[in-house]
Parts: C-alpha cells; sequence; structure tokens
C-alpha cells in the first residue's frame, strides 16, 4: 500500500543519528549493506531518524563514504589505499569498531586487513596497548616464550 | 555532557574484543603472529584455538597470491602399465573451476608420443616456458618449451659428463628458473661419477672425478661448474618461487650420506644457498614427507600412511621452528600419497586404485579427474601461458 506512494526504493536516504546527536543522510540501498542498520529499520521503519548509539559523527561520514562507492560499484584497490591513507592507526580502529557495530562486512574485512599490515612489524608491547590487553604472562614465562620466539622478532625494533 | 562522553568514548576504544581482535590476527604473517604469542597467554596458543584456526585458514585459502594470475593447471600422468604395456607420459592442461577440461598436450620435439618418465622442471613456468628434463639410462634430454608457440630449444650437452672415458655420470637435475638480476634462463644439475664396471683402467689414466654442480645459463647458452658444496634433492619435489630453488635432501653435502631431512633453497641470482631443517616433530619412522607450493608458500604434506595428512607451512626460510601445522586433512580413505598442489587451495592425490583426484581445502569435497596415475609419476606443475619467445630475447 506505501509502495505506490512513495518513491523507489533506490533514491530513498534514511536518516542515521550519530551517538553525540548530529544527523547524517544515506541511500537506502547503502543502508542494506550495513546489516544492524537494516535490521533497526525493518524493526522501526524507514521514515524514522535511525539512532546509532555507538557511532560518532568523526567517524559515520567515512562509513557513508565508503558505501556510496561501493553501490556504484566503483570499489578499487586505489580507492581502498586512498580512504585509508591520511588515518592513523587508532582512527582506522575506531572505524574497525563502528563497522562491527554496523555489521558492515566489506567494510570490516578491509579495515581489519588494513589494521594487520599496519601492524606486521610493531611490538609487542605496541599490539598490546592497541588491542587494550593486559599482558598475563609471569616475567619467567614471557623471557621463556620470546627466547623461543626469537626468529620472530629479528630486524624488529621492540621500543616501536 | 561531551567531555563525559569522550571519556566513555575513550575507554570503550581501547580495548578490541578477542573474537575481533582474531578477524585482524588472521591476516597476519606468521612471523609477526608467533612474535605476537608474547602479547598474552591466550595469543601464545592461538594455532591450537579452534576458532582461530578456521579463521586463519579461510583467510589462508581465499587470498590468492599473484604468483598464481592467469595461470593453469598442468598435469604429468604417467600410465600404471599392465603386462606387456609400456610406460608413456602424458601431458594434459586442466582448466575450468572443477578441472572439467582436460586437453592433452603432445610432447615436444625429440620427445616421441610414447615417451615416458619427463619431468618439468621445478613445477614452474617463466615467462611461458618450461623445462623439461628426462634420464633414460645413457640418454640424457633437457630442452625449454614453449606450449604456446611450440617452441623449443635444445639444451646442449654439458663438458663436464665424460670427463674420463672409464667415469659414467648420473645426472641429477635440481632446479629450474629465473635470474632477474641477469634477465637469464639458469638450470641447476648435480652429477656424480661412478666407474665403469668390467673394464680395466690403466694406471696411468686413473681419473677421480668428484660430485659436482653446475649450471647452465641460456644466455650465455653453456653450463658453468658451481664452486659450492650443497645437499642434492632426494625427491621429485622441486619448486621455483621469485628466483629461489627449493627442494629438499636427506643427503649430507657433498655425498649421498643419510642426514636429517632439510629444504635447501639456491637463489639463482647470487648462487648461495640457504638449508632449512624441519622440526623434529614432522620427521618420523613413518612419516612421507612430499614438498609443494600452497598458496605461495612452501608447505610440506606429512603423511604417515593412514588416513590423516597434516600440511605444515612455513614461515621463515631458514627457521626450523617456524614450520607451523596449519591443515589437517582427515580421513581421507583410500588416498595414497599426494601429487601436488594447485592454484587456489586445491591438492592433487593419487588414491591406491590409481586415480587421479583432487582436494578441495575449502569445502573438503574431493572429485576425480577422470585419469590414473602410476605411483610416484605424476606431478602437477603450475602454468602461465605466454606468446614470447624463449628467454624473451
Amino acid at each position: 500500500m506505501a509502495q505506490e506512494a512513495s518513491s523507489s526504493t533506490s533514491s530513498k536516504t534514511i536518516s542515521l543519528k550519530t551517538g553525540d546527536g548530529e544527523i547524517f543522510e544515506i541511500e537506502a540501498s547503502a543502508a542494506k549493506q550495513m546489516k544492524t542498520v537494516q535490521r533497526l529499520i525493518d524493526d522501526l521503519g524507514d521514515d524514522i531518524t535511525i539512532p546509532l548509539h555507538n557511532v560518532f559523527s568523526k567517524e559515520l561520514p567515512k562509513i557513508i563514504e565508503y558505501y556510496k562507492k561501493d553501490i556504484t560499484g566503483e570499489i578499487t584497490k586505489d580507492f581502498e589505499a586512498e580512504f585509508v591513507k591520511d588515518l592513523n592507526d587508532d582512527e582506522v580502529k575506531v572505524l574497525f569498531l563502528a563497522a562491527n557495530y554496523l555489521d558492515a562486512n566489506k567494510l570490516f574485512e578491509f579495515l581489519s586487513q588494513n589494521i594487520a599490515d599496519r601492524l606486521e612489524s610493531k611490538s609487542v608491547e605496541y599490539v598490546r596497548k592497541y588491542f587494550g590487553v593486559e599482558n598475563d604472562f609471569t616475567p619467567e614465562e614471557e623471557s621463556k616464550l620470546r627466547e623461543e620466539r626469537a626468529w620472530s622478532f629479528r630486524g624488529i625494533k621492540e621500543d616501536e | 555532557m561531551e567531555k563525559s562522553m569522550g571519556a566513555t568514548n575513550a575507554k570503550v576504544i581501547n580495548h578490541i574484543p578477542e573474537d575481533l581482535a582474531f578477524s585482524i590476527l588472521s591476516k597476519l604473517p606468521l612471523k609477526s603472529l608467533k612474535r605476537f604469542g608474547c602479547v598474552r597467554r591466550s595469543w601464545a596458543l592461538l594455532f591450537e584455538n579452534l576458532h582461530f584456526l578456521n579463521m586463519y585458514r579461510n583467510y589462508f585459502i581465499s587470498n590468492n597470491h599473484s604468483y598464481y594470475d592467469g595461470t593453469s593447471i598442468l598435469l604429468n600422468q604417467t600410465n600404471n602399465p599392465l603386462h606387456g604395456e609400456a610406460f608413456h607420459s602424458t601431458l594434459y592442461l586442466l582448466s575450468g573451476e572443477r578441472f572439467e577440461n582436460m586437453v592433452k598436450l603432445d610432447w615436444p620435439p625429440p620427445f616421441h608420443e610414447d615417451d615416458s618418465f619427463i619431468e618439468i622442471l621445478s613445477k614452474t613456468s617463466v615467462n611461458g616456458t618450461l623445462c623439461l628434463a628426462q634420464k633414460n639410462g645413457m640418454d640424457l634430454k633437457c630442452l625449454f618449451w614453449n606450449p604456446t608457440t611450440d617452441e623449443f630449444k635444445i639444451i646442449p650437452s654439458s663438458p663436464f659428463l665424460y670427463q674420463s672415458p672409464y667415469m659414467e655420470p648420473t645426472v641429477n637435475f635440481n632446479g629450474f628458473g629465473y635470474d632477474h638480476v641477469k634477465d637469464d634462463y639458469k638450470v641447476l644439475r648435480w652429477l656424480c661419477f661412478f666407474n665403469i664396471t668390467d673394464v680395466e683402467v690403466p694406471w696411468e689414466d686413473y681419473l677421480d672425478v668428484d660430485a659436482m654442480w653446475e649450471i647452465y645459463s641460456l644466455r650465455s647458452n653453456s653450463w658453468t661448474k658451481l664452486d659450492i658444496e650443497m645437499p642434492t634433492s632426494a625427491s621429485n619435489e622441486k619448486l621455483h618461487v621469485d628466483g629461489v630453488c627449493h627442494w629438499w635432501s636427506i643427503n649430507d653435502d657433498i655425498n649421498c650420506y643419510d642426514s636429517p631431512p632439510r629444504l635447501v633453497s639456491f637463489d639463482l641470482c647470487n648462487e648461495v644457498f640457504l638449508t632449512t631443517h624441519l622440526s623434529s616433530d614432522m620427521i618420523g619412522p613413518l612419516n612421507i614427507l612430499h614438498l609443494t607450493l600452497l598458496n605461495g608458500f612452501i608447505a610440506f604434506i606429512i603423511y604417515d600412511q593412514t588416513t590423516t595428512f597434516h600440511i605444515r607451512i612455513l614461515g621463515e626460510l631458514g627457521v626450523k621452528e617456524s614450520w607451523t601445522k596449519v591443515f589437517i586433512l582427515e580421513p581421507l580413505p583410500s588416498i595414497e600419497h599426494p601429487i601436488g598442489a594447485g592454484r587456489k587451495g586445491e591438492i592433487f592425490f593419487r588414491k591406491d586404485d590409481d586415480e587421479l583426484v583432487w582436494f578441495d581445502l575449502s569445502t573438503q569435497m574431493i572429485e576425480e579427474l577422470g585419469v590414473k596415475g602410476r605411483e610416484h609419476c605424476c606431478h602437477i606443475a603450475i602454468y602461465k601461458d605466454s606468446l614470447l619467445p624463449i628467454g624473451g630475447f
């Protein structure tokens, strides 16, 4: 019954409200790629502003930019390289967690690969801080393991 | 209000939950993963965590190495002759998602239709060129061949083969590949010599000829002696990746005395080699090793003559601790031995009834190729066609 009255799905836009109260528009076909958003649309309807408590105004525009390219089939290796070029490791992490929250699989996979590439030559301490995890080894256990895996530390600067 | 939001934000985003961490970790190279095992206890045991292992395996299989771009698979098959029949080797080009297309290719001259035991050296092509080698008693054939253009070039005989009329050479081809520094195609061979029996050697003609290595260069069109002591290949599994020829050996550096098995990697550009020992749990009295390239990585398929096959991927050349057990294939009933790996995580095997089959690592399905072969006489090679003339020059 609403089908005839409203515009076709391809040009319909959805309003998204970030955790810090800003509103952004996204095309319905792009919203479909973010399963969390789609689920909220299914529950709340597509005329309501969809609240995204865990995504903020710094990240959402970037995510929308990615999926705008995705629906036109224009995502290339060059676009992806450009997309993350000026982001630091922490900024990528925030995007990665947001992509997870939004259940945006393609972006999630791309960002996890990008983070892996960034972490490849990093030190153990850097990685601990990055993932926010505690060292639960005893000093003896850790030094024994480092000795066993000494080959994996070759060429790595431990203070980076 | 905004300040506290910011603070909460920072706290929330610092910790990445473990299952999300695995999505990142599963995409790291083995060296990084092993180092990050020192981050926390659960990460030291990543490869024993089934959830992580499945993610790692899926990524490994789906991440197509550029080595395979535009390639096809060659099956070098030798029949298992019935009584009275002769051996013959047939070359097939396999294509299609499930290898439905099998096209027979004719061996180039001087090989004949019914020739057998022709080796595709290092199981690879360089700019569309294959190196074929055959040893039939005293008969030694070695040539370059481009199956697309049918051009072939016979490699001349080596001056080192017959240094003494009383000594007979035994030849072991170890590798074929590309030297990108000199833009040259090279063939590596090991020779050892035996006294021709029943011949009385005059004292003054006695010449002790030591085993030696020689290398052929297409640019110079000649064989040169290599002043090197290196273990020669003990099997038919030879590989070439990025200008390095790999094989494995149970021989020591000079002779054929038994030594622990190790991977030998010879750099064609600077003509030096590196050995990588196998970890002790890879070696066992019943363990059989098969060296292969799996999705661009050097790997051993290890089987103990039961229905279980393990695959160990090498994390770093020269480091015996870096052989990581990634795949376990079981049960594979009636499968006798591997014959090579394909382009996207397919592993080709021979069954005990001679049928040649392929196993898909991602679906775990086995499919028959529709051809039979003799044990240890069938091999897979990765081929990328090209219209370039042999040597490109």
